[in-house]
């Protein structure tokens, strides 16, 4: 059975390129597609550690995340038709009337 | 089942969530007014059954829930706030067609809040978490014609989700390490966390979890922003309410899960906390927004609170806990207040994003008397002025602060309080020192019933502080037990 | 009705009765004032009922309502000699002063509000001195503060009363945060709140003068005595605070509230004298306070200006009394203090009532423009007269004798101290009494004397009515019944009050005339100077005039002014860069702080950090996967189309459920199946709604700074868990075991996972489903106004 480091390391590296993609990205839906990325590498944790602690917890724990990952990236679809709809894009960084 | 009727606030509020939804497709735009009656009636009932179960200490659902003074009182607090809301809603949204997603969202945001105070268990704590924050993002958009509104749910949304997946992954190694979700079961497997540098990791996933609600430098970014294009009702939720959530639930994870790594996250909130206060009061200064200066002047407020963490006598919690409460009246009274201002300017036609620019506040005095007055009653207690909440609570925090020794603490702290008053002043000076720039106009009977409301409750612990205190101490006592 | 009773309805009947003036107004119309002044005057003779107990008997009137028990306060009083004066000062210039208003405040001012805040104040100020704790003395304290804030910014509409209110309001509330904070070190030296207790135990003080707290406890309350009584670089709001209507300055920034700051250095008076530090601070500031606010008087042309100032220097006089200690004789200038302090009420207030009926009739303050008016006022001219001279120091009035006390005590002190001191004091005292002399004999000369302006002053000008002159003249009445008659006032109050501060009984002898001695000497050169200075008068002013001119911030005011009009520029400029409102640049502040937090220990740590032993038994099948995980998240991370990062986003998902059986968890894996192929529905709907019309083009300078983000997020968290989590073993029992033997004879079902959903965890459950309902309802009331817009 692999080591459960290789398991955190493979979900630290997911999750670092989810960051690297949410930091990068200008537009919305490719964010929120790294949130994606970001709520997975955690949920791998979680049942990595289940797993190797012979413990259900985590797993119960993932199934709640899983659910709770759709749910926010339809919330976030949602403002983002709402932007999509008053401004023609989504660029997340041309949205700057609120500041200072 | 006598352990289902502690959970009946939650159920009460659950209840009236679907009602109002059921209720909402039937009824036409006009009449949806009567929604907003409900949803308070509903709060009030759970308000009332939660107070009325205050002492009570149970723990249930296979130990991942507990009721205790802890959570009670934080129950109350975000009740208190959530009635404050359904009441100046009920001007906010009248004739909206949307007034019943409106009122389910805010009763499920309460709801979500209430489960994060009575959580036992990370899991619950994340789920309920993500519940109020889900819940608020879709408010904060809710003016989905006003740039500002789209804008301000897309910041919070945006940092919010960053933040969910920082604190999952935190949790994450929590559970790893000790095996466990369950917060007093954490404490007692923390041996494997605390000796490795997991625990700090893990610390500062979780500090930066709940500093994003809690809004603490430099999470706090959206905060402004959201605070200000967010509609003032709901900002009146998110600082009052959601604020405190993250509070409760740093309170719960640190104090009771992690207090092994005490000396770990003392330092880190002694050291936020300082920055938190210091920055939000300095560039407090500058904002003509009102809603942008309410925003910053609550991160200020945060850091006060965050001060019981550093303190962490029995006083101190005490203080931070009666701050909570009273912030939760102060400012969800200020941002209420804002709220009529706004719909005084837009129905004159001015600029939405322009319609709580201190300029609308001029001769306030003379236009919206009611509303002036509390306003004033509001600032003047978020500059801890006495006789209000803001100042019993700042004198609690404070005077435990130094009787620990941290004289250096509560200096920064009182010296901050001395700037604030600043700009707090400004506003009473625009609203009663500027002339008026139009008629009286009669001011909303919602707003201004939600208004004297709150002004009741922060004279209330103002003058007669004891009950207060003595709650507040209760609940301290949950999380330092025999502490007092 | 006992002693404790009828003070503490003193204190509280002005604040119900300012809750009625509105009803009242309604009743009596313009005549609103006289209901106002006879609350005042009901709670003089309430403070009155006392007198017998507190000044005939010695007794110290205490008593407490319990308030906040579980913090230790309590509403309590202490009524004192000290107490009683200040009481009986204010209710009872408050008596004369809202009868005057009765004349001086137009009918069409708003005077409800007038007289609710002028009743407040009262309260608060009666409330304040007989506070027998701390925290209640700091309440009551910062409600003068904010009153007189009220009182100040009167005249909504003038920008120079709007500047004043602030500017007051600003510096005093702000000093009684640094006096809270001082009275919290205080608690924690003694252990109490209680004036009362510290008081009237020795060892508690003694334990205050040496404990090492002691000097920033005395600075801090010292600095909320100093901004209320307008000593030191805070004087500069009470010139300000002139825009104010006259009754208001005579009350509040003369007789009362300013001597709030005196009250309280006599009220700890007992607990810090008797140091040096005691002497060189009270003392020092009185001295300078003195002897500048006494010399700046003279530049101002403005009567009430004039006024100010000399208000400023008369209460250094006091404070510097105060301040007069050492170790044997704690306590040198406190009889004359006491007394100027009482005789400073009844001048200063008179004068500052004739000022505002040279100004009721007159229509000016401007003492260049005025001159002459004795003829057409001659009972005005009297009283005035008097009251000036007193403050001049002039025999046989009462402001002569506690001159002649101060410099007794000056005397005293210096002859103590020995050295340089033995002169340098009496001589600082002598100067500042010669500025007294000198703008004392300008205002009578400006106003009354000297030739009658044509040009400036209007045609007729006559007495005002008698509701205007009364009051004055009553002052002008005590101020010689006080001179002829000493032993009146000393006997009845002054003696109690100093045994109050002292904590031991005091006998005073004040006689009009006690032999020729030093201190008369003194006052006769005080005179000589002070008429050879009055010659100056208007060349020294022109000289500041110049040097104001010339060196614009050689003045408090100057950065008083800078400070607050560039706060807002400065942080304004603070606030753009640090809040530009990029919600990226937000992110980047965020993860910076965490990496640098979470770097520090790995570094500190380095040499252990990687372990010995790393396990690389992993066979080539589940390295594949692995592989293809990492590649699918890079894919849907950079990837520039839609389509295929939504496929790469998707194939993260299914390779995460084929882990999750890898893991050992099924039904986990099966949900995620589902809920990928959801998610990915989602994505694709939302591509359909939003298309992507153009490239997104990034430069390469933000793409280098997010990876190097990125890779220090993966570096510090691989780094940590690498070490962190070898030989993870389940720690304890773990709930799993009683979820597994108990899922079929407790809830009758096979799948462990769902009966843990749906059985044990219900209330997970119920919030689970509530967030669905939510993500959907949100998601309804977004998308829904397409419709409605169409």
């Amino acid at each position: 059975m692999i080591p459960l480091n290789w398991y955190l390391g493979l979900s630290a590296i997911v999750f670092s390129i989810g960051l690297y993609g949410f930091m990068s990205q200008k537009n919305g839906i490719r964010m929120l597609m790294c949130v994606e990325l970001m709520l997975n590498s955690a949920n791998i944790n979680l049942v990595a550690f289940s797993s190797y602690n012979d413990d259900m917890t985590g797993q119960v724990f993932a199934l709640f995340s899983i659910a709770i990952a759709a749910a926010e990236a339809a919330v976030g679809f949602a403002i983002l038709m709402s932007i999509y709809r008053m401004r023609d894009m989504i660029d997340v960084d041309k949205l700057n009337i609120l500041r200072w | 089942m006598a352990d289902l009727m502690l959970l009946a606030p939650e159920i009460t509020l659950l209840v009236t969530g679907l009602t109002v939804l059921l209720l909402g497709l039937f009824l036409s735009a006009h009449s949806k007014k009567i929604l907003g009656y409900i949803a308070t009636l509903g709060c009030l009932v759970a308000f009332v059954l939660t107070l009325n179960s205050f002492g009570t200490t149970a723990v249930m659902f296979s130990n991942s829930l507990s009721i205790d003074a802890l959570s009670q009182f934080f129950k109350l607090v975000f009740l208190t706030v959530a009635i404050l809301v359904s009441i100046a809603s009920i001007k906010y949204t009248d004739g909206n067609d949307h007034a019943d997603e409106y009122y389910v969202l805010v009763l499920f945001a309460t709801i979500g809040m209430m489960m994060v105070a009575s959580a036992n268990d990370l899991m619950v704590l994340f789920v309920a978490f993500e519940l109020a924050s889900l819940a608020t993002y879709a408010l904060a958009g809710f003016e989905k014609k006003n740039p500002a509104s789209i804008e301000a749910a897309m910041k919070y949304f945006m940092i919010g989700s960053l933040s969910a997946a920082l604190l999952l992954l935190g949790i994450g190694y929590v559970y790893g390490a000790t095996g466990t979700t369950n917060i007093p079961e954490v404490a007692q497997n923390i041996g494997l966390l605390a000796s490795s540098p997991m625990g700090i990791l893990s610390l500062v996933l979780l500090i930066a979890g709940f500093g994003f609600k809690i809004a603490l430098v430099p999470f706090h970014m959206w905060a402004p922003d959201t605070y200000q294009g967010a509609p003032s009702v709901v900002s009146a939720l998110l600082a009052a309410g959601s604020k405190k959530m993250g509070f409760v639930a740093a309170f719960k994870v640190f104090i009771t899960g992690l207090i092994a790594l005490q000396a770990d996250w003392q330092m880190a909130f002694a050291i936020l906390a300082v920055i938190t206060m210091t920055y939000g009061n300095i560039v407090a200064l500058s904002q003509t927004s009102v809603k942008r200066m309410l925003a910053y002047s609550s991160l200020a407020q945060a850091g006060y609170i965050s001060m019981a963490f550093v303190v962490m006598t029995p006083m101190a919690l005490t203080g931070g806990i009666l701050y909570a409460l009273s912030h939760g009246f102060m400012k969800a009274g200020a941002f209420i207040a804002t709220a009529a201002v706004v719909y005084m300017a837009t129905s004159e036609n001015k600029d939405i994003l322009k319609a709580d620019h201190l300029d609308s506040f001029k001769g306030l005095g003379k236009r919206m008397p009611i509303t002036a007055l509390c306003l004033t009653v509001f600032v003047l207690a978020l500059a801890g002025i006495p006789p209000t909440a803001g100042f019993m609570s700042k004198f609690v925090l404070f005077s435990s602060t130094i009787e620990s020794g941290l004289v250096w603490l509560a200096v920064i702290a009182i010296l901050n309080s001395a700037v604030s008053l600043y700009y707090y002043a400004r506003v009473v000076r625009y609203m009663y020192a500027m002339p008026a720039e139009g008629e009286r106009i009669s001011e909303p009977a919602p707003y201004v019933v939600a208004l004297l409301l709150a002004v009741a409750g922060v004279l209330a612990i103002g003058l007669w502080p004891e009950p207060f205190v003595n709650m507040a101490m209760e609940a301290a006592n949950v999380l330092i037990p025999g502490g007092m | 009705m006992d002693s404790f009773n009828a003070i503490t309805v003193a204190i509280f009947l002005p604040f119900i009765f300012a809750g009625l003036i509105p009803v009242m107004e309604k009743l009596l119309k313009q005549r609103v004032g006289w209901f106002a002044a006879a609350t005042a005057l009901a709670s003089f003779i309430l403070i009155g009922l006392a007198a017998p107990e507190v000044l005939g008997e010695g007794h110290i009137v205490q008593g407490s309502i319990s308030w906040i028990p579980s913090a230790g306060v309590n509403f309590a009083i202490y009524a004192d000699g000290l107490a009683m004066l200040i009481g009986f000062i204010a209710s009872g210039i408050g008596v004369l002063i809202m009868s005057y208003s009765n004349g001086y405040m137009s009918q069409k001012e708003d005077l409800k509000r007038y007289y609710q805040y002028l009743l407040l104040f009262m309260g608060s100020m009666i409330g304040m001195v007989f506070s027998a704790n701390t925290i209640q003395l700091f309440i009551f304290w910062e409600l003068t503060s904010i009153t007189s804030f009220m009182l100040i910014g009167y005249w909504r509409h003038k920008p120079e009363s709007i500047y004043g209110a602030t500017k007051s309001l600003l510096i005093t509330a702000a000093g009684g945060l640094a006096m809270l904070a001082g009275f919290l070190l205080l608690r924690t030296i003694t252990g109490s709140f209680d004036l009362a207790a510290i008081l009237s135990d020795p060892q508690v003080i003694n334990a205050v003068k040496e404990h090492e707290l002691f000097l920033i406890t005395l600075i801090l309350i010292l600095i909320g005595a100093a901004a209320k009584s307008a000593q030191g670089p805070f004087y500069i709001w009470l010139p300000n605070a002139m825009e104010a209507p006259t009754p208001v300055s005579a009350f509040l920034h003369s007789a009362t509230m300013v001597k709030a700051g005196i009250y309280l250095v006599a009220r700890i008076h007992p607990i810090f004298s008797g140091t040096d530090a005691w002497f060189i601070l009270v003392s020092g500031i009185g001295i300078l306070t003195m002897l500048v606010a006494g010399f700046l008087a003279f530049r101002q042309t403005d009567i009430k200006g004039i006024l100010a100032y000399s208000t400023i220097s008369q209460l250094a006089y006091m404070m510097t009394m105060y301040g007069y200690t050492t170790h044997h004789e704690p306590g040198i200038g406190v009889a004359a203090a006491t007394f100027h302090l009482l005789n400073h009420a009844t001048f200063k207030a008179c004068l500052f009532l004739v000022a505002g009926i040279v100004a009721h009739e007159a229509a000016t303050r401007d003492i260049r423009k005025l001159g002459g008016l004795r003829r057409e006022m001659p009972i005005t001219f009297i009283v005035a007269s008097i009251a000036a001279l007193s403050m001049a120091g002039v025999p046989p009035l009462n402001g002569f004798l506690s001159k002649e006390m101060f410099y007794e005590s000056s005397l005293e002190m210096g002859a103590l101290l020995g050295g340089g001191f033995t002169f340098l004091i009496p001589a600082c005292a002598v100067l500042g009494g010669v500025f007294t002399f000198a703008y004392s004999i300008k205002l009578i000369d400006g106003i009354f004397l000297g030739e009658r302006s044509k040009e400036h002053l209007p045609e007729h000008i006559h007495e005002p009515p008698l509701t205007m002159l009364i009051p004055p003249a009553f002052l002008a009445l005590l101020v010689i019944v006080f001179g002829l008659v000493p032993s009146l006032p000393v006997h009845t109050i002054i003696e109690p009050t100093v045994s109050g501060i002292l904590l031991e009984t005091a006998h005073l002898h004040v006689k009009l005339w006690h032999g020729f001695t030093t201190s008369l000497m003194m006052t006769i050169v005080t005179f000589i100077l002070g008429i050879l200075i009055y010659f100056r008068y208007d060349r020294i002013a022109a000289l500041q005039d110049n040097f104001n001119a010339r060196f614009p911030w050689i003045s408090v005011n100057y950065y008083y002014d800078d400070a607050v009009d560039s706060a807002k520029g400065r942080a304004f400029k603070f606030s753009t860069i640090t809040q530009p409102g990029n919600i990226k640049y937000y992110m980047t502040a965020m993860l910076l702080l965490m990496i640098t937090v979470v770097a520090i220990p790995v570094i500190t740590l380095a040499t252990n950090i990687v372990p010995s032993t790393l396990n690389f038994d992993i066979a080539p099948y589940e390295a594949i996967l692995l592989l293809l995980l990492i590649v699918a998240a890079l894919a849907s991370a950079v990837l520039p189309k839609y389509l295929p990062s939504i496929i790469a986003l998707s194939a993260l998902g299914y390779g995460v459920s084929l882990l999750f059986i890898y893991l050992k968890a099924p039904d986990l894996a099966l949900t995620q199946v589902l809920v990928e192929t959801l998610s990915t529905i989602i994505f694709l709907l939302a591509i359909t709604k939003i298309p992507q019309k153009y490239r997104e083009k990034i430069p390469k300078s933000v793409l280098f700074r997010d990876l190097a983000i990125s890779l220090a997020v993966a570096a510090s968290v691989f780094v940590v868990l690498l070490n962190a989590t070898q030989g993870i073993v389940a720690p304890f029992e773990s709930l799993s075991h009683y979820f597994i033997e108990n899922s079929l004879p407790l809830a009758g079902g096979h799948n462990i996972v769902n009966v843990i959903i749906v059985d044990f965890r219900g209330y997970d459950t119920l919030g689970e489903i509530s967030v669905l309902c939510l993500a959907a309802l949100g998601v309804y009331n977004l998308i829904h106004s397409r419709g409605e817009e169409q």
